[in-house]
Formats: structure tokens, C-alpha cells, sequence
């Protein structure tokens, strides 16, 4: 039994350098996650105010429909069909890199789930806010920039991190379209050793490490945001 | 200073203000009136338009709110207003809460703000809560720097509505003491209150509001010594 532990390990991870594989899969991985989370945020920022202004001043009408259809798309379809369609449809004839691909793919997608996020948190701010920047000469978007986001944001910071966290499992769908990460490097190192038991179990355990630590720090802002507050 | 024309609004079907008229010149403080449900608040709302009206004028200082072109953040920066509910910037200290309009609009620099800040918390003996946030104040303590912070845009006209309503009776108080050293200073202002003793100590006019209807404008003396039979029964509801 132990000997069997040890000779998978050895197949799959010393023998021929195999854990370049894994390090390689692991910082893909990451450097998806985080890319398509920035580009979330950015996207969820700018959709959520549009949503905003439209709901409080009845403006950005044609805009806020469009925004409305891309939430509901994305959040209708599956996550693999839409990297699919991004790398199989939109850049079928170019020799772009694949983690671009994924970084876009999973960022658009990441878009409609933070506006929704966002959006939660600045319909959860009390009225009175907005109308008291505007009392005192703000303009409705000085409001927003100075008085609503910076509470918006701060309220669902949490829910950001889970975001994030999400994020990072999702990368693994990009194992089809032949992106280099975690999922994709576990795969290679089984097709060589024909023993999928150690590759598999071994990044289960490192996307574990990652989440449970990320859920750990979420946790511990939770507390801390809810203490500033009371 | 301020001049309110056939004023209406409806929200929806009803009719909450029904062709409302008056005038407030400087140095004047206004009470509104009126049970509740009579409009009270509505209309202090549409004076400086967070409740638009359906029809009418608000002139102030020249300038029709009503209309399409008037610069709305610009008015506003002189007509300042103290809500129910405080509305204090939950994110902010207390100085940032006081100093942020005055900086961001470009009243005045930084220093100035701050060293005004400081006198208006001196004013007020909050000068030690100047860092703190506000969900560590109580009510009262809310309200007078909620106050204060209208005082920072030196505004011509200050609208308070039902600034004690939300408080702990105990805080009530205070903050009508502030209200009083800003009347005696000669401030403009208008008052929604149901604190009937202390508009009568204040008030220079009262507007009656009553089913969105004006039921009485004119002074202090003569609303409180109406023989008006409906003035009458309200004034003996609320000081019962």
C-alpha cells in the first residue's frame, strides 16, 4: 500500500520534471482567476451603475436594457458553452493564447455575477444617503463616487471574495478548450502514468488548500467589516 | 428669499399638496404644521426638489427650481436640510462627514473646512467625537452634527424636517436648544415639527397644513390665538 502511494507519487510528480506540469497548471490558473476577476469587478462597477442611475432617474434606458440582456445571457447559459463559443465562434481564425481566452471568457462571465453583487449592495444602502449628498450640492454622480460605492462596495466585499473563490474552480472548465491549468495538468500527468488516482486526488487537495484559505481571509473581513459597523 | 407658487403634487392618483402658496423672507423661520399625513414633509421636500412637484413654482433667489434649466447641486449648496432620520454618512468620521461637501464642491480648501469643522464641534461640545464614527453617537449627538453639517455650506436657508421625531425623548432636548441658538443668530429657516411648544417659542410664521390644503398662514400671535375652530381643536390634540 505504501509502496503503491509512493510509486504514484513518483510517476506523476518526480519522474521526466512531472510537476512542472503542476506548477504551471497552478499559476495558469491563478493568473486566470485573477485577471478575470479584475476584469469582473470592472464590468460589475459599470453595470451596476448603469442599473442604478436607470432604477433612481429613470435614465440610460437603451443602455440598461442591453446591460439586463448580457446579465441575463450570461447567467442563463452555461460557463463551458460560453468559453466555447468565445474560442470555437468569436476566435476561431486567430492563434490567440488560450489563457487570454480564458481570462476574457471567464471575466465576461464573472461581469454579470458581480453586478448582481454590487447592485445587491448598493439597493441595501438606505435611501436617506443618496438623498442627503444631494441635499448638501452633490450631483447625482459625485453621490454615487463620494457617498454610495464606497458603502456599496464595502458591504459586499464578502460576497466579492466568494466571487473570487468561485472563480478559481471555474478556471478548471478551461481544461477543454486546452488551457494549461491545475485540471488540465492533472489530466496530462494521468494520460503519461495511466493512473489517474494520484494526479486527481493531489490538485482536489491543492484547490482545496487555495479555497479553504481564501474562505478563511473572506471570514475574517466578514467579522472585521461587521465590528466597524456596529 | 423664497416664494412658493400653486404648488401640487400627486403621487399617483392622490393629491398630497393642493395648490400650496407662501413666502419666507430672511430672517424668517417658518413652522409647518398640520397632523400627520397633511403634507407636511412632502412639501419641505419639493422646496429644494428631492420630491419633484407636479406643478407650480419654487423661486429662491431668483431662481425657478421647477424649471427644466435651474442648476439644482448649485441651489441646493444654500439651502441646506436636517433630515428625520439624520442621514449622516455612515463610512465617514464625523470630521470627514463635516468637511466632504465644502472640500469635494470647492466651497472651501481643505484647512478652512477643517478649522470650521473644529469651531462648529466646539460650538456643539462634540469637539472630542471628531474622529469617531457615527454609528458610535447617540441620536441627539447624530442630529446636532447632522446640523452642523449643513452649517458648513453656509447655506442661506435651512429646512429641518421633523429633526426630533426619530429621538429618544430624552435627547429631544439638546437639539432644539441648537435649533433655538441658530434662530437667535438670525438664520432663515423652515421647520416640519410636532414639538407645538417649541415652535411656539421660535416661530416667527406658521403654515397650517391640513388635507394638503393651506388651512392658516400668517404670525406666531395669530395662529396661537386663532379663534379658528379647526386651529383650535389641533392645537388642543397636540398639547394633550
Amino acid at each position: 500500500m505504501f509502496k503503491y502511494i509512493y510509486n504514484s507519487f513518483y510517476d506523476s510528480v518526480i519522474y521526466d520534471d512531472r510537476y512542472k506540469f503542476i506548477l504551471e497548471g497552478l499559476f495558469n490558473t491563478l493568473i486566470i482567476a485573477l485577471f478575470a476577476v479584475f476584469i469582473g469587478f470592472i464590468i460589475g462597477i459599470i453595470i451596476a451603475i448603469i442599473r442604478h442611475n436607470h432604477d433612481t432617474n429613470g435614465k440610460l434606458k437603451v443602455l440598461n436594457r442591453i446591460v439586463v440582456w448580457y446579465v441575463n445571457i450570461v447567467r442563463g447559459t452555461p460557463v463551458l458553452l460560453q468559453l466555447m463559443i468565445i474560442y470555437y465562434v468569436i476566435f476561431k481564425s486567430s492563434d490567440i493564447s488560450v489563457v487570454i481566452v480564458g481570462i476574457l471568457a471567464f471575466g465576461l462571465n464573472s461581469g454579470a455575477y458581480v453586478s448582481e453583487i454590487i447592485r445587491s449592495g448598493l439597493n441595501a444602502i438606505d435611501k436617506g444617503q443618496m438623498e442627503a449628498g444631494l441635499a448638501l450640492g452633490f450631483n447625482y454622480a459625485k453621490t454615487m463616487r463620494y457617498i454610495i460605492m464606497p458603502q456599496g462596495v464595502r458591504n459586499v466585499l464578502p460576497a466579492l471574495g466568494n466571487e473570487f473563490i468561485t472563480l478559481i474552480k471555474e478556471t478548471s472548465t478551461g481544461a477543454y478548450i486546452g488551457i494549461m491549468e491545475l485540471t488540465k495538468a492533472s489530466d496530462i500527468i494521468a494520460s503519461r502514468t495511466y493512473d489517474y488516482f494520484f494526479p486527481l486526488i493531489m490538485i482536489a487537495c491543492i484547490y482545496l488548500v487555495i479555497t479553504l484559505g481564501l474562505t478563511n481571509l473572506v471570514n475574517k473581513m466578514e467579522v472585521k467589516l461587521f465590528n466597524a459597523k456596529c | 428669499m423664497l416664494s412658493v407658487k400653486h404648488l401640487k403634487k400627486k403621487f399617483g392618483k392622490i393629491n398630497v399638496l393642493k395648490d400650496i402658496s407662501f413666502d419666507v423672507e430672511k430672517g424668517d423661520i417658518l413652522a409647518i404644521v398640520g397632523p400627520s399625513g397633511s403634507g407636511k414633509s412632502t412639501l419641505l421636500r419639493c422646496l429644494n426638489m428631492l420630491e419633484v412637484p407636479t406643478s407650480g413654482k419654487i423661486i429662491f433667489e431668483g431662481v425657478n427650481l421647477t424649471s427644466k434649466d435651474a442648476n439644482l447641486p448649485l441651489v441646493r449648496e444654500k439651502m441646506g436640510m436636517v433630515f428625520q432620520q439624520f442621514n449622516l454618512f455612515d463610512h465617514l468620521t464625523v470630521m470627514e462627514n463635516l468637511t466632504l461637501a465644502p472640500i469635494k464642491l470647492k466651497v472651501m480648501g481643505e484647512g478652512n473646512a477643517k478649522r470650521k469643522a473644529i469651531e462648529l464641534l466646539k460650538m456643539i461640545d462634540l469637539y472630542d467625537k471628531m474622529d469617531s464614527y457615527p454609528s458610535s453617537l447617540s441620536g441627539g449627538q447624530k442630529q446636532r452634527i447632522a446640523i452642523i453639517r449643513t452649517l458648513m455650506m453656509e447655506p442661506d436657508i435651512i429646512l429641518f424636517d421633523e429633526p426630533t421625531s426619530a429621538l429618544d425623548p430624552l435627547m429631544v432636548g439638546e437639539v432644539l436648544d441648537l435649533i433655538k441658538r441658530l434662530a437667535n443668530s438670525n438664520k432663515t429657516m423652515i421647520i416640519v415639527s410636532h414639538e407645538i411648544n417649541f415652535v411656539r417659542n421660535i416661530a416667527s410664521k406658521v403654515l397650517f397644513l391640513d388635507e394638503g390644503k393651506v388651512q392658516f398662514y400668517g404670525s406666531n400671535k395669530e395662529f396661537f390665538t386663532s379663534k379658528n375652530k379647526y386651529i383650535k381643536e389641533f392645537l388642543d390634540k397636540v398639547n394633550n
